[in-house]
This record gives C-alpha cells, sequence and structure tokens, in this order.
C-alpha cells in the first residue's frame, strides 16, 4: 500500500527539480483551483488563466513555503491574491452586477440574465440557480462560501487565507447564506407553483 | 431527497434561524452545485510552466550569487589596491616617529641610568655602616628620641592654644 506524499513533500521535491512532483502538486489543486477562481469570475476560461497565473507565483515563490504551513492555505492566498488583482483591474464587483449589465456587461451565460428563477424553476435547474445566487453575492461573501463548502477549509484556514479574523469569517458566512436564501426563495417559491400545476 | 427538497429544507432551517442545523443543510444544498474537473492538458501545460518558472529562477539565483561573488572579489582587489598605499604611509609615520623618538629616549636612558648608579654609589656605603647590631641600635635609639623630641613640641603648642602652660 502506497502512502500519498504530503503538499509539503511534494513541495520539496518541487524545490529540488523533480518533474512528477510538479506534475503532482498541480494535479493535486488543479480541479479547486479552477473551482474557486471560476465561482470568483464566473468564466471558465479566465479561471484557468488565473489558477495557472497563481501556479506560477506559487513555483515562483515556492523557496520562502515554509513546510509548517499547510500548503492549501498558502495556494489559495495566492490564488485569491490572483483573482482580487483581476477583478480589481477589470472592476468586476457583483455588488454593481446590475449597472454592468446596464451598461452592457454579458456575464457568463450559466449566470446570464435569462437565467431568471422562474425559467430555471420550470427546467429544475436547482444546481443552475445555487450557482447564478452564488454569482450574485458579494465576492467577500462568495470567496468564504466557495473555501468552506467547496474547498473544505476550516474556519481558521480561511481566515488566513484571508488574512481576516476568525470572528470575520463566521459573520460573512452567515451573511453569505441570508443573502443567498433571500435570492433563492423566489426560485424555490417558483419551483414549488411549478410543482402544484404539474 | 430531490434538488428542490434539499434547497427546500435548507431555506427552512434558514427561516428558523438555527444556525448549526442551517449551515449542515446548506452544506447539503451547496453539494449540488457541479464542480469543474480542470483537463489534463491544463494540468500538463501548468506544471511544464512552472517547472520552467523554477529553472528559471534556480539559474537567476546561481547567477546573482556569482555575481556577487564576482563584486565581493572586486570590491576585495578595489579596497587591497586602495590599502597598499594607505599601508606605506602609516610605516612611514611610524619610522619617523621612532626616528623622532629615538634621541630623546638615549638622552633619557642616559639619564636615569646615571641616577641609579648615584643611588648605587651613596646607598651602597651607608647600608654597610648600617649593617651592624650596634649601629643599628644607635640609629633606632636616635630615631626614638627625635620622634619623642617632636610629640613633647605638639604638646606644647597644644597647651599654648588653650592658653594653659603646664608649669
Amino acid at each position: 500500500m502506497s502512502v500519498e506524499p504530503s503538499d509539503a513533500d511534494l513541495a520539496l521535491k518541487v524545490l529540488a527539480g523533480s518533474e512528477s512532483a510538479s506534475r503532482a502538486l498541480v494535479g493535486r489543486y488543479a480541479s479547486p483551483a479552477v473551482n474557486f477562481a471560476f465561482r470568483m469570475v464566473g468564466d471558465r476560461g479566465l479561471a484557468e488563466d488565473l489558477a495557472q497565473e497563481a501556479f506560477l507565483r506559487v513555483f515562483q515563490r515556492l523557496d520562502s513555503y515554509d513546510p509548517q504551513r499547510r500548503f492549501a492555505s498558502w495556494f489559495f492566498q495566492v490564488l485569491r491574491n490572483v483573482a482580487i488583482d483581476y477583478l480589481r483591474a477589470h472592476r468586476l464587483d457583483t455588488t454593481s452586477l446590475d449597472e454592468l449589465s446596464e451598461a452592457g456587461f454579458q456575464p457568463a451565460a450559466e449566470y446570464s440574465a435569462s437565467c431568471s428563477p422562474e425559467g430555471m424553476a420550470v427546467r429544475g435547474e436547482v444546481k443552475n440557480a445555487m450557482a447564478a445566487a452564488l454569482a450574485r453575492i458579494r465576492p467577500e461573501y462568495r470567496e468564504v462560501v466557495v473555501l468552506r463548502y467547496q474547498e473544505g477549509l476550516t474556519h481558521p484556514e480561511i481566515a488566513e487565507v484571508l488574512g481576516v479574523p476568525v470572528g470575520t469569517v463566521k459573520t460573512n458566512l452567515h451573511r453569505a447564506r441570508k443573502a443567498l436564501s433571500a435570492l433563492l426563495k423566489p426560485f424555490a417559491a417558483a419551483s414549488r407553483k411549478v410543482e402544484e400545476s404539474d | 431527497m430531490s434538488d428542490q427538497d434539499r434547497l427546500a429544507a435548507w431555506l427552512e432551517r434558514e427561516d428558523a434561524a438555527d444556525e448549526e442545523s442551517a449551515e449542515a443543510a446548506f452544506a447539503n444544498a451547496y453539494a449540488l452545485i457541479e464542480r469543474i474537473d480542470a483537463r489534463p492538458e491544463f494540468i500538463l501545460r501548468t506544471a511544464t510552466l512552472g517547472r520552467k518558472v523554477r529553472l528559471r529562477r534556480r539559474r537567476l539565483s546561481r547567477l546573482a550569487w556569482a555575481a556577487a561573488a564576482v563584486a565581493v572579489a572586486g570590491a576585495m582587489t578595489f579596497v587591497a589596491g586602495m590599502a597598499v598605499p594607505v599601508s606605506v604611509w602609516v610605516v612611514k609615520v611610524i619610522a619617523l616617529a621612532i626616528s623622532n623618538a629615538a634621541p630623546w629616549l638615549v638622552a633619557y636612558s642616559t639619564g636615569a641610568i646615571s641616577l641609579w648608579w648615584f643611588v648605587v654609589r651613596v646607598g651602597g656605603p651607608l647600608a654597610t655602616a648600617v649593617d651592624s647590631p650596634a649601629a643599628a641600635s644607635a640609629l633606632v635609639g636616635v630615631e626614638l628620641v627625635g620622634i619623642l623630641a617632636f610629640y613633647a613640641l605638639y604638646r606644647i603648642i597644644q597647651f599654648e592654644n588653650e592658653g594653659e602652660v603646664p608649669v
């Protein structure tokens, strides 16, 4: 039975110049990275670019990685900075998504205006409604939700990634859930109506 | 449990303001969101690029060390080049100081030797004269008489100051 090498072991092997360790480390974090970036920017191609940029930054600064620290926290910190830099540079702030839509900005297909709660309810697309609602909440709420429920990070780890107190993480998670429930209630009501009419 | 049921269960618990069960129900509903799997070509491309970045970084680091070593060697050569004229100047100053100090040193040494010679010449006979029991006793007696005389003089002065001269 072979034991999976830890992230720290892989990082040390990458530092020593191992090609297989590079592939293993990227393979381990590629999907979480693309998922996180996708939830932040809403475009797969762009998410891959941002994830790749994060990996390159991590590889570049691997000398400064402390093996005592969890690699995932460090990696997501870098990735989050890359995503935030991109959002700032392109002013893709979901708090003003309506304004952007009015100005002609077209979000990714998954979140387009055609995906109204009623429309999705008719199609019974709960997962799409959830994703669309997630895309509409504030980025600081979205990132904690993704890190907690998608990547499985603990509250202290999220606090480390975001550089905020644990209390702030818990508050943002609570507010994020409230915001999501407010956005999804019309969808749930419409779903019920569709079910009743059937 | 259908997707709609999972969503409804979470929304109900959220309305009930039961934090713990609402969180668990939300996690259950959130799991519905589709996850994206990274494409194998993305992994390969990123790993290759990452490795190139590391190699470039290592090469740059080695170059930086080599440049630093060259810079240190250059600096040391420069300092050594500056140090040679400085050391020549220091040697000249020291030589001049020594050459100027030598006559004084000789003069003072001569004076000291002369004084020593005088002390030896005078002290020798004195020591020989005292170097017998009789002479030593006489000397101690004279010393004692002298001390007593000084003490008597001191007492007289003391009484005079107090206005009571003893009869």
